[in-house]
C-alpha cells in the first residue's frame, strides 16, 4: 500500500504544500517532508524582506557604500536577478522595491532610496555585495522559486514522488506524465481550472485574479502592470519560472526571452483559452 | 475531526438561496497527526477553554483581530506548551489550523489541517457561512483524494497572520493563567 504524506504551512507569504508518495514507511516520508519545510524556513529567514535578521534586511539597511558578506544562496539569487536585469534590459529590477513600498504592497522600513537607482547599482565582488547608490531590494519576484528549487535539490533523484507547491510555484521531481491545474483568471469564476501536462519539472503562474493591478512594476512604462490574462512558465528550475512570469507580462516580444532561458510559456484568458508563446 | 465532517454543507432546498459551493478542498493532517508533527511524543491533555465576553473584547482590542468563537479547542503539554486548533475564515477560503505555542507563549509551529474554497455565491458574512460548516447533512460533499497541483494561487496568508496574532494574545491574557 502506498503511503502518502501531505502537509501545508504558511510560509513565503503564501501557503506551501508538500506532498510525498512512496511505498515505504510513513516515518521515513515524514522526515523528508520535515526536511523540506526546514529548508524553506531557513531560506525564508535568509531572503525575507520583512525579517529584520535576514541577509536581505541587512543589505537594505547597511549595503550603501559597504561591502556586506552574503551566503552562497543569496549570492546565487542576486547574480541571477542581475542577469535578468541585463537580459530584460532593465524590465526585471529588484530595486523596484521602492515602488512596492509607495503602493503599500510591502512594508516601509525607511530604507534610503535615490530616485534614479537601479539593479545596475548593485555590485558583487566575491561573496560580498555593495549598493553604489542609496537603494533597497525585494526578492519577491525570484526568491520563492529558488527556495523551492533548493528544498527539492536533495531529492531530485530520489525514488520518492515529491511535489512542492509554494502558492503556485510548483515543482515535481517525477514530473513526466504528471498534470497541473491552472486557475482561469476570471475573477467572477475563480473556481475554474484547466489541466495541462507538465512540460518540465517546474511551473509558475502569475495573475491578479481578485486584483485589477499586479504587483509587477514596469519601469519603462513607469506603472504597474494591469491584470488581464495569467502567464505560466515551464522550466527546469522554479527560480526561472518565478521570474519569467513577471518579465513576460512586461514584454511585447517574448521569443528572445523564451529561448535565452530555454523555457516554454503560455497565457490563459478569462474564457480559459490558452495561448502558447 | 475529519475533513468529511467539516464539509457537510446544508443545501437549503426551496429556500431563497443554496449553500455556498465548495469548489476546492484539501486535507493535510488530522488533529492527532498535527499534534505529533508539532509536539512529537509530548504528552498533552485537553483543556476546557470558554472565553468570556470580556476576554473576547479584550483580546480583540489588543490583537486588533475579531474573536468569533468563545469555545476553543486547546491542549496543554506536561511541560506547559500549548496546542490549539482554530478555524480561520477568509473571504473565499476557510481552514482549520493547528498552532503550537511554547510555555512562554511563543509560536513554535503552524500547520494547516485542511482548507476549502467557496465560490459561485457571494459570501458577505463569514459568520453566516460558518453556520453551514459541520452541520446539517442533506448533502455530503465527496472530496477528491487526489492532490490537486494548482498553479495560480488566490489564497492569502493575511488571515493566518491575524490568527497568530489573536492566538498569542489569547495566550497572554487567558491561557498562561490556566
Amino acid at each position: 500500500m502506498l503511503n502518502q504524506v501531505k502537509r501545508c504551512k504558511p510560509l513565503l507569504g503564501t501557503f506551501v504544500e508538500v506532498s510525498v508518495v512512496l511505498g515505504s514507511s510513513e516515518d521515513e516520508i515524514n522526515d523528508v517532508v520535515q526536511s523540506i519545510f526546514d529548508s524553506i524556513e531557513n531560506m525564508e529567514k535568509m531572503m525575507s524582506y520583512y525579517d529584520q535578521s535576514s541577509e536581505v534586511f541587512k543589505l537594505n539597511k547597511y549595503g550603501y557604500n559597504n561591502f556586506i558578506e552574503v551566503s552562497e544562496d543569496l549570492l546565487k539569487v542576486l547574480k541571477f536577478s542581475l542577469k535578468l536585469g541585463e537580459v530584460s534590459e532593465g524590465l526585471f529590477d529588484i530595486t523596484v522595491a521602492e515602488k512596492m513600498v509607495v503602493r503599500k504592497l510591502i512594508k516601509d522600513f525607511g530604507f534610503d532610496y535615490e530616485e534614479n537607482s537601479s539593479y545596475k547599482d548593485i555590485i558583487i565582488e566575491g561573496n560580498k555585495v555593495c549598493f553604489t547608490k542609496r537603494t533597497f531590494i525585494d526578492l519577491g519576484g525570484v526568491a520563492k522559486g529558488y527556495i523551492v528549487d533548493k528544498a527539492m535539490k536533495s531529492f531530485l533523484d530520489s525514488e520518492l514522488d515529491i511535489v512542492i507547491n509554494a502558492g503556485g510555484d510548483l515543482k515535481m521531481n517525477k514530473w513526466r506524465g504528471k498534470k497541473a491545474q491552472i486557475r482561469i483568471p476570471n475573477k467572477k469564476k475563480l473556481d475554474k481550472f484547466i489541466e495541462v501536462d507538465m512540460a518540465n519539472s517546474s511551473i509558475a503562474t502569475s495573475a491578479g485574479y481578485n486584483k485589477d493591478i499586479l504587483a509587477i512594476f514596469n519601469k519603462k512604462k513607469n506603472s504597474f502592470e494591469k491584470s488581464v490574462d495569467s502567464i505560466s512558465v515551464f522550466a527546469k528550475d522554479c527560480m526561472t519560472c518565478d521570474a519569467l512570469t513577471k518579465i513576460l507580462f512586461m514584454l511585447d516580444k517574448k521569443d528572445k526571452m523564451l529561448s535565452e532561458f530555454d523555457v516554454t510559456a503560455f497565457s490563459l484568458n478569462k474564457l480559459g483559452e490558452k495561448n502558447v508563446y | 475531526m475529519k475533513v468529511g465532517d467539516l464539509l457537510k454543507v446544508s443545501l437549503m432546498v426551496g429556500a431563497v438561496f443554496v449553500g455556498p459551493k465548495i469548489t476546492l478542498a484539501e486535507e493535510f493532517l488530522t488533529v492527532d497527526e498535527a499534534q505529533k508533527v508539532l509536539w512529537q511524543s509530548a504528552t498533552m491533555n485537553p483543556v476546557d477553554v470558554d472565553l468570556t465576553k470580556e476576554q473576547m473584547k479584550s483580546i480583540k482590542k489588543s490583537s486588533d483581530v475579531r474573536v468569533i468563537n468563545s469555545k476553543m479547542r486547546v491542549w496543554k503539554t506536561v511541560d506547559g506548551g500549548w496546542f490549539i486548533v482554530d478555524k480561520v475564515i477568509g473571504k473565499h477560503e476557510n481552514m482549520d489550523v493547528a498552532f503550537a505555542l511554547t510555555n512562554k507563549g511563543r509560536v513554535k509551529g503552524v500547520e494547516i489541517l485542511n482548507y476549502y474554497e467557496t465560490y459561485g455565491w457571494e459570501v458577505k458574512n463569514p459568520k453566516w457561512l460558518h453556520q453551514f460548516v459541520g452541520k446539517g447533512s442533506e448533502e455530503h460533499l465527496k472530496l477528491d483524494k487526489q492532490i490537486k497541483n494548482i498553479s495560480g494561487a488566490t489564497l492569502s496568508c493575511r488571515h493566518i497572520t491575524d490568527a497568530v496574532n489573536r492566538i498569542t494574545h489569547t495566550w497572554d491574557q487567558v491561557l498562561r493563567n490556566l
